[in-house]
């Protein structure tokens, strides 16, 4: 890959070769044994240099590389070898400043040279540095007179506009500037190319300027805009009705529809264009009402007229279907539509129908029926009458259960009873009975469709939609019912025997096994479904967090940690495709890569991976040193370590809270059921806000714990144990420490307070349900007070505190018994499968308080060692509790009331921790459950795998 | 009734349902917008009404002189809506294109064990120009057949002769 970017005529090609094939190979050692034989040989080989800083770059010696590149960098080098090989050095370092730099540096060198010219305009790309790609592209061109570079100029203009949306003084210049740019290159007849065209309509169109986008289209030069799949004449189309040229736009559409009748959006303009004509016709002359409607009427039932030509296309069905709730919406307000609703049908009901005796063979029916349903709201008469005349049109064809058509409409019309809430009142047992009966179906259909027939397994099968259904008719419960929820995880495992391929069932069982956090079954179906690269972010809100919950630390750790991969590497590969935009002149797909990137850096789940895995992190380094609260000072250290690494801006929030963008795919489970449906989309609204909260509080704590380390830097490098190198990064144009802490614990009160008094989304137990926020189960304890309280001791302890001056005593270590009391009544009363999951969720909760409150404390005990010398002359390596001992050694001491307080805290969060141990070896989960499954007389395969989740622990 | 339209970078958001099909891959990023950037006019999805995706095509045109070509790189429909003909839609959105380009002839590659698919291309009027050996890294290593339509411009057909022998993939041009 690499090597295909470099100069192929540099003579020292040969030579560089194997340096190249290795790097490629990922063999980097060999790299830097091949890259020291080319420098033996000839010392100032430049491009030698740079490929051996990116083997060493890549081994991890990144000082070494840097040095090596820094000479190279000095040197100013022309030649396009090393020049690339530099550009990926930087990229890999995120430097992508320094490319520019470099290519600054060679453009002086070598002010002729176009190459060079280029390759630095795309270094200012990577940079989004929008003023000097200008400026260099209008060097480009005075150098070489190419239209691309040209338009590189013009593209750069109008990024500068886009870029900067509140300032209109660039949008009044910038904008005008592209415009007559391209305006000059037209009237002088130099356009070349349709990408040239299509940044003269981009100019025109971000001012508005539709009717001139109209007549460029209509010149000459539009001739070279091509028209593929109608995309030019839809444009067109859209223009007129955004000049309000609405008859013009109808028309427009008409043809449209005429050249290709199954187009949804067609069909939704020209209705709201009807509609428009409809009202101007009726305020304007009397005589010639509902013209418009009546013609998109003609059109909708023209188009299904139309089907003897073209057979079977569902869009005039269901554009008509549309068009009748919007005249019946309309009726309800204005009269005047009545004559053509009963021109069109009686009811929707009988639309319906006849779009299911049409296409009630295709499973595509459930989805386009599904969505019509959600525009309408039945009367219960009306779902009596639509579901009998389905039952009845399919009565005599189910007899046989080998025809695949048959076996599809009557699925559609279970889906569409289900939707429609009719299994809403069957009682538990004819509930069953009807799951039973719809497995039956099930079973006789698979034996005479699909295990005749030769599928393959990694085909979904047409049979499936019958096991999902009937996951979806059990699992309907509002109560936490585990009988209901073990039945729906086999019918959905017995449904994966038979069909492996099929990724809903997966996805369901990932859910189901999660409510009851069977996190390591879930993560065998997770696993199975390969999610990667992207799906982590659309579908990361299924399984991200449930692994922390179900107290799987390194599982989750692990996850989080591809998933950051993922995030990282974006802004990365945007930025070259970006470049690629501009060199085949792809330039409407400039600022829809952008924004996709904003998307992806501002991502909801991208946050609460990066804050899940600091706090992980933390977690694990303290979980790592010991379960209980026997610390030592070295331990505490590499905690100390971890915090530093993380580089936390303790001032600065770094989300932008506002921009936090909901990048969740809910379309891949459904629970088909209309009034769940519509609930959910309330609680996704709902859950996205609990998130943000969730997110800003778990920020906060960890700027705070930074904070509070902070401190500690602080004491220590007022005893000058610190050189003055590492103390170069706290600038002293940085603010207080204390004062920082004092303002982020004012900040975290108020956040604790709002969170005790808002309500939350909390889960309803459907299939399609998103998980609640961690929010709601942390917002039910105090957890968040028990570090609060110890923040502000680390605040007090800073204040030179004397006895009395604390205006009370910590309480974190008694709110946090109060919790761990919780805890063994949780864990006492765990008697049923989402009674497990709770009492997981509460451990983890518990857990990760303790964590975290051990660090604080490790903190603590750092800041008065510095500040009152107090174990100074003390070994290392002993128990915190020790701390005490040498503290009331130092009784007559000052310090001896803070001492006494912090060793009191101590040993409050020991016992507790002591008692959570002797908690969690009294429980035997396994034997809650296997004793739970002999009863019930069920599969083992849910208590199986609930049982190893205990493991950890 | 479906939308056919141009792909954008937001539909990776939501095209699950389509890629979590096993036989589906998930590219990185960067293979996405490599093709959105280059040759955007050859990645199109369809649209149910209710806005969930219900398929896509991703493809390019390249090759030099009389194998200046459209290739099919991938075309995948969610188990949800199939048996509409969506496949041959998009297809045919590619052959256009491919067409306006003047292009002489399409071509896809398909495992040899994927017989739905090969027949579905041949339903479609394509037919295999060469097996391509062990195309498809796996446990074992797969086959590929490279199937071709000739289009209009390619007035003899030549395209689509097909060659006798398998090729390997490092041959393939």
């Amino acid at each position: 890959m690499m090597a295909k970017n470099v100069d192929n005529s540099h003579i020292n090609e040969r030579r560089l070769r194997p340096i190249y094939d290795c790097l490629d190979n990922g063999n980097n050692k060999k790299a830097l044994q091949e890259a020291d034989k080319v420098l033996k040989k000839q010392k100032d080989l430049l491009c030698a240099k740079v490929l051996k800083s990116l083997a060493l770059l890549r081994m991890g010696r990144q000082e070494e590389s840097l040095r090596h590149l820094k000479e190279v960098h000095a040197d100013c080098p022309t030649d396009d070898s090393t020049l690339q090989a530099m550009t990926i050095c930087y990229r890999e370092l995120h430097k992508a400043e320094l490319i520019a730099d470099a290519y600054e540096n060679a453009v002086k060198k070598d002010p002729s040279n176009e190459e060079l010219h280029s390759h630095l305009f795309m270094a200012y790309v990577r940079l989004s540095d929008y003023k000097k790609q200008h400026l260099t592209a209008l060097g480009l061109y005075k150098l070489k007179p190419k239209n691309p570079y040209y338009f590189w100029a013009v593209m750069s203009i109008l990024m500068q506009a886009i870029s900067d949306k509140e300032s209109k003084l660039a949008h009044s210049l910038a904008l005008p500037l592209a415009e007559k740019m391209c305006k000059r290159f037209l009237e002088e007849n130099k356009i070349e190319a349709e990408a040239e065209v299509e940044l003269y309509l981009m100019t025109l169109e971000k001012q508005k300027k539709y009717n001139e986008m109209l007549s460029v289209m209509d010149s000459p030069v539009g001739a070279k805009l091509s028209n593929h799949l109608d995309f030019l004449s839809k444009r067109r189309a859209d223009l007129l009705r955004r000049l309000d040229r609405y008859e013009d736009a109808f028309n427009a559409y008409k043809q449209l529809i005429d050249n290709n009748i199954d187009q949804i959006d067609y069909y939704t303009e020209l209705i709201d264009i009807a509609f428009v004509l409809n009202e101007k016709s009726s305020a304007e002359a009397n005589d010639n009402q509902n013209s418009g409607v009546i013609n998109s009427g003609s059109v909708s039932n023209g188009g299904a007229n139309e089907r003897a030509v073209q057979p079977r296309l569902r869009g005039p069905y269901l554009a008509k279907m549309v068009l009748f709730g919007r005249l019946e919406e309309r009726q309800r307000t204005q009269a005047d539509v009545e004559h053509l609703i009963k021109q069109m049908a009686n009811s929707v009901i009988d639309l319906l129908f006849e779009y299911f005796v049409e296409f009630g063979s295709k499973q595509a029916a459930i989805y386009d029926m599904l969505f019509i349903l959600e525009k309408f709201n039945l009367t219960e008469v009306e779902i009596q009458t639509l579901t009998l005349q389905m039952k009845q049109s399919i009565a005599n064809i189910t007899e046989n259960y080998s025809d695949l058509n048959s076996m599809h409409r009557h699925m559609t019309y279970l889906y569409i009873c289900h939707y429609l809430g009719q299994n809403d009142g069957l009682s538990a047992s004819n509930r069953l009975d009807f799951v039973q009966h719809l497995g039956q179906i099930y079973e006789k259909h698979f034996e005479n469709i699909i295990a005749k027939s030769d599928i393959m397994t990694t085909e979904p099968q047409s049979t499936d939609p019958f096991v999902t259904l009937m996951a979806c008719v059990m699992f309907v419960n509002k109560e936490f019912d585990d009988n209901i929820l073990i039945q729906t995880i086999v019918i959905l495992e017995n449904g994966l025997i038979k069909s492996p391929a099929n990724f809903h069932f997966k996805l369901l069982l990932v859910k189901l096994y999660n409510m009851i956090g069977a996190v390591s079954a879930s993560h065998t179906w997770l696993e199975s479904l390969d999610i990667k690269h992207i799906q982590y972010d659309s579908l990361g809100y299924i399984f991200a967090t449930q692994h922390m919950i179900g107290a799987h630390f390194n599982t989750s750790s692990q996850l989080l940690g591809n998933m950051l991969k993922f995030y990282s590497s974006n802004v990365k590969d945007t930025l070259d495709y970006m470049i690629s935009c501009y060199k085949f002149g792809s330039f409407t797909k400039v600022e829809e890569i952008l924004l996709f990137r904003d998307r992806l850096t501002n991502s909801l789940q991208y946050c609460l991976s990066a804050v899940d895995r600091m706090i992980l992190d933390m977690i694990l380094e303290t979980k790592k040193n010991e379960v209980l609260i026997v610390m030592y000072y070295c331990s505490h250290s590499s905690t100390e370590n971890i915090i530093n690494y993380m580089e936390i801006d303790v001032e600065n929030d770094k989300f932008v809270w506002n921009e936090i963008s909901d990048n969740r795919d809910f379309s891949v489970i459904r629970s088909h059921h209309q009034k769940s449906e519509s609930s959910v989309k309330e609680s996704q609204k709902r859950t996205f806000d609990d998130e943000i909260l969730w997110l800003k509080i778990r920020n906060l704590l960890i700027r705070a714990i930074a904070a509070s380390h902070n401190l500690v830097n602080d004491e220590v490098k007022k005893k000058g144990l610190i050189n003055n190198n590492n103390t170069e990064t706290n600038g002293t144009e940085k603010r207080n420490n204390i004062d920082v802490l004092s303002e982020l614990s004012v900040q975290f009160r108020e956040y604790i307070s709002c969170v005790h008094s808002s309500t939350f989304a909390e889960s309803m137990l459907s299939l399609d349900e998103p998980n609640e926020s961690r929010i709601v189960s942390f917002s039910k304890l105090n957890y968040f007070e028990v570090l609060s309280e110890l923040i502000d001791f680390i605040i007090s302890l800073n204040n030179e505190p004397k006895e009395g001056s604390l205006s009370s005593d910590p309480k974190s270590g008694d709110i946090f018994a109060s919790i761990v009391d919780k805890l063994e009544e949780s864990v006492n009363t765990c008697k049923t499968l989402f009674s497990v999951r709770s009492t997981l969720e509460l451990l983890t909760n518990t857990m990760e308080t303790l964590s975290l409150s051990i660090i604080l404390l490790g903190i603590c005990q750092s800041i008065m060692k510095y500040k009152m010398n107090i174990n100074s002359s003390n070994k290392k390596n002993r128990r915190k509790k020790e701390v005490s001992t040498a503290g009331s050694a130092a009784a007559e001491d000052t310090t001896s009331y803070l001492v006494k307080t912090y060793a009191s805290l101590v040993s409050k969060f020991e016992a507790s921790a002591q008692r959570i141990d002797t908690i969690l070896k009294a429980v035997n989960i396994s034997s809650v459950l296997s004793e739970r499954f002999v009863l019930d007389g069920l599969s083992t395969i849910g208590g199986q795998r609930v049982d190893t989740d205990s493991n950890e622990y | 009734m479906t939308t056919i339209r141009a792909f954008r970078c937001d539909d990776m958001f939501r095209f699950n349902n389509v890629n979590l099909d096993p036989l589906t891959e998930t590219y990185g990023l960067s293979f996405y917008l490599q093709y959105l950037a280059h040759w955007p006019e050859c990645f199109q999805v369809v649209e149910a009404p209710n806005g969930h995706i219900m398929g896509y095509i991703m493809g390019k045109i390249e090759g030099q002189g009389d194998q200046w070509h459209g290739h099919v790189t991938a075309l995948s429909v969610a188990p949800q809506y199939r048996r509409l003909n969506l496949a041959a839609k998009l297809m045919n959105a590619l052959e256009q294109t491919s067409e306006k380009k003047q292009a002489y002839f399409v071509d896809l590659f398909v495992r040899v064990s994927n017989r739905v698919a090969v027949d579905m291309y041949k339903r479609l009027g394509y037919s295999v120009y060469r097996r391509v050996l062990e195309y498809y890294s796996g446990d074992p290593d797969e086959d590929a057949f490279d199937m071709r339509k000739a289009l209009p411009r390619d007035k003899h057909k030549k395209s689509i002769i097909p060659l006798q022998h398998p090729v390997r993939p490092e041959d393939l041009e």
